[in-house]
């Protein structure tokens, strides 16, 4: 089977986020950039499936400026096979990501679609569920685990509300990954070397007939509310009194 | 564009979700000609019935068949797809189900949808929260036809009708549903506390609880007195200590109870912005430099191990 896995460069999420003074947008200027935690655990269930071979090509594609070559690479390192770069500088809206991964789609061919179930920029939650919807193929979100039950079919499990659900899913289908589906590794050097020689296509998104057409502007971006901090107290009495006297939550 | 609002209504067969009636007062942030609601499902008489009666919804669409008894995504979408022409507003809970289906149905209708709104400002302005709650985003809609997810906790509870009328109730046709993906089987959490997004307490624990003996010892019989919902960080849930379904946070549930007690919980971002709307937080954590007491309104310092009982002893 043919594993199509697209991903993302994000902040890291361990960088401090700074706001422009002027309220405009996030400061980018300067911040480490990696591949969306999400999207490793896609590329790491991927190249497991290779290892256990029920995958035997597995295809990494990023929409993105020219920099974001550095996660094809990372994906690369840790065993996918090949790399598309779809070229844009352009600030792309989910929903045109999701039309340009429907043209890798048709041209790729793959039986299985792993995305990531969220960037951690945007905290879309959308692209996933876009591409499977625009292919008119079966979904599943937040996907836990994935059995291969043979080269047609695979089992799955989502998260539901209060619980959790399983699916037999006919491929072509396309899920997203949850970090609980697997542990993503650590590329080894020899890996990152070798990386380099993988095989890595760039097409410049626009060669492609796709039209962007942002329907979204963001008026302004603020840091979230501060509390005050909390009031510390010294004992569990104290916090019961201030819990009955002055929260007024427990009677 | 249509003035009318649809609501996409979840139950479990027996009672709606609480998020519908937050969902009817944030639909009247759009100014609507009217309010509609939205209900799939194997047996929806009873679910149809508390609908048609929440104040100012005006008809109660109903898509009632033995093959919804386990709604996919897909259906979930065919569906609300039938009827989308006569909406310009579309509201989700951000359930998982919400989560699920709101994209899809939104890239069928070539609409950018906005997800996990938290603040409605007009008919075209949201807020939302973005880099994992590091940061709030104001964002204008530009698409005519609006589709969302929301968070039902920023808005009051729909009142019920008193003047004895009601809502229309209408079937709508279910005509397909979808082959390639097969329903088998739902595990659910058995447990008699209330569910996470709808209980007015929550007691949380951290992975420092060390075991899932230790979680449940500890954090089961405070949240029993206090008629509390369990919660959990990733690092817990991931570690075995609690289900997935039990995760707050990013990437797990919003919760906005009245009281949120975490306990040995770090207060790292990604569990803060699902947490971080409690009316009064608590924090308990050994160490006096964790980020928790930022966001906490009381805080105490101390060994959790000795402090729980005491607290569930005295409370
Ligand atoms: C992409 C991404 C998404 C994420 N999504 C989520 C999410 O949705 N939800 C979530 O919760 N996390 C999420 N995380 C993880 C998050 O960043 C934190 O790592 C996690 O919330 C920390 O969990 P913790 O507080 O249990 O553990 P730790 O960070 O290990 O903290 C343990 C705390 O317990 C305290 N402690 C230790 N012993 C005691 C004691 N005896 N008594 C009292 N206190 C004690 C310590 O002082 C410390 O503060 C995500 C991370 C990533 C990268
Ligand atoms: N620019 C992009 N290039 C490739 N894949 C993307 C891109 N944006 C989003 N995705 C994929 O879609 C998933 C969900 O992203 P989002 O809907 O933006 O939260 C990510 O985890 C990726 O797998």
């Amino acid at each position: 089977m043919k594993v199509l896995v697209p991903v993302k460069r994000v902040m890291d999420h361990n960088v401090k986020l700074r706001i422009k003074p002027d309220g405009s947008d996030v400061d980018m200027t300067n911040v480490r950039m990696v591949m969306n935690p999400f999207d490793e655990v896609a590329v790491e269930q991927a190249v497991r499936m290779k290892e256990n071979s029920t995958a035997d090509e597995i295809v990494v594609v990023t929409v993105g400026g020219a920099k974001s070559t550095d996660v094809l690479y990372t994906a690369l390192a840790m065993g996918a096979d090949r790399a598309v770069h779809i070229h844009s500088e352009a600030i792309i809206e989910t929903l045109d990501v999701a039309k340009i991964l429907v043209e890798v789609v048709q041209k790729e061919q793959p039986n299985l679609v792993i995305a990531g179930k969220q960037a951690t920029d945007n905290d879309a939650n959308q692209v996933g569920q876009m591409l499977a919807g625009l292919l008119d193929w079966g979904q599943a979100t937040f996907v836990s685990a994935l059995d291969v039950l043979s080269d047609k079919t695979i089992r799955v499990m989502w998260e539901i509300d209060g619980g959790t659900e399983t699916l037999e899913m006919d491929l072509p289908c396309l899920i997203t990954a949850d970090l609980s589906m697997v542990t993503p590794r650590y590329a080894s050097l020899p890996a990152i070397l070798q990386a380099r020689k993988k095989p890595l296509e760039t097409i410049e998104l626009y060669d492609m007939d796709i039209e962007l057409n942002p329907r979204v502007s963001v008026l302004s971006v603020e840091y979230p509310p501060k509390k005050q901090g909390a009031v510390m107290v010294g004992s569990v009495d104290e916090l019961i009194d201030k819990l009955k006297n002055e929260a007024g939550v427990l009677s | 564009m249509s003035g009318n609002v649809l609501i996409l209504a979840e139950h479990d067969g027996k009672t709606l979700s609480a998020s519908v009636y937050a969902l009817v007062t944030a639909a009247h942030c759009f100014l609507p000609e009217r309010i509609d609601i939205l209900l799939w499902g194997s047996e929806l008489s009873a679910v149809a019935e508390d609908a048609a009666f929440i104040k100012d919804v005006s008809r109660v669409l109903t898509a009632q068949d033995k093959a919804l008894a386990h709604p996919l995504a897909e259906d979930i979408t065919a569906i609300v797809q039938s009827v989308a022409d006569d909406y310009g507003v579309i509201l989700s809970d951000v359930s998982n189900t919400g989560k699920s289906v709101v994209p899809r149905l939104a890239a069928r209708l070539d609409v950018q949808p906005v997800t996990a709104v938290t603040d409605i400002l007009s008919s075209d302005t949201v807020k939302r929260s973005i880099y994992s709650g590091n940061a709030l985003a104001t964002v204008q809609i530009h698409d005519d036809k609006k589709i969302m997810t929301v968070l039902p906790m920023g808005f009051e509870a729909a009142d019920k009708r008193q003047d004895g009328d009601k809502a229309e109730i209408i079937p709508i046709e279910v005509s397909q549903t979808i082959k390639t993906v097969r329903y088998i089987k739902t595990e659910k959490e058995n447990s008699n506390r209330p569910s996470l997004t709808e209980a007015k307490r929550v007691v949380a624990g951290g992975v420092s609880l060390e075991s899932k003996e230790n979680f449940e010892k500890l954090l089961f019989p405070l949240a029993d007195r206090l008629g509390a919902a369990v919660g959990a960080t990733r690092n817990a849930v991931d570690a075995g200590f609690a289900p997935v379904d039990a995760m707050i946070g990013q990437t797990g549930k919003t919760v906005a109870p009245e009281l949120y007690i975490g306990v040995g919980v770090a207060g790292v971002v990604q569990h803060v912005v699902g947490m971080r709307r409690s009316k009064v937080i608590v924090a308990i954590n050994s160490n006096p430099e964790a980020a928790i007491f930022h966001v906490a309104d009381y805080g105490l310092v101390g060994d959790m191990f000795d402090i729980i009982p005491k607290l569930t002893d005295k409370i």
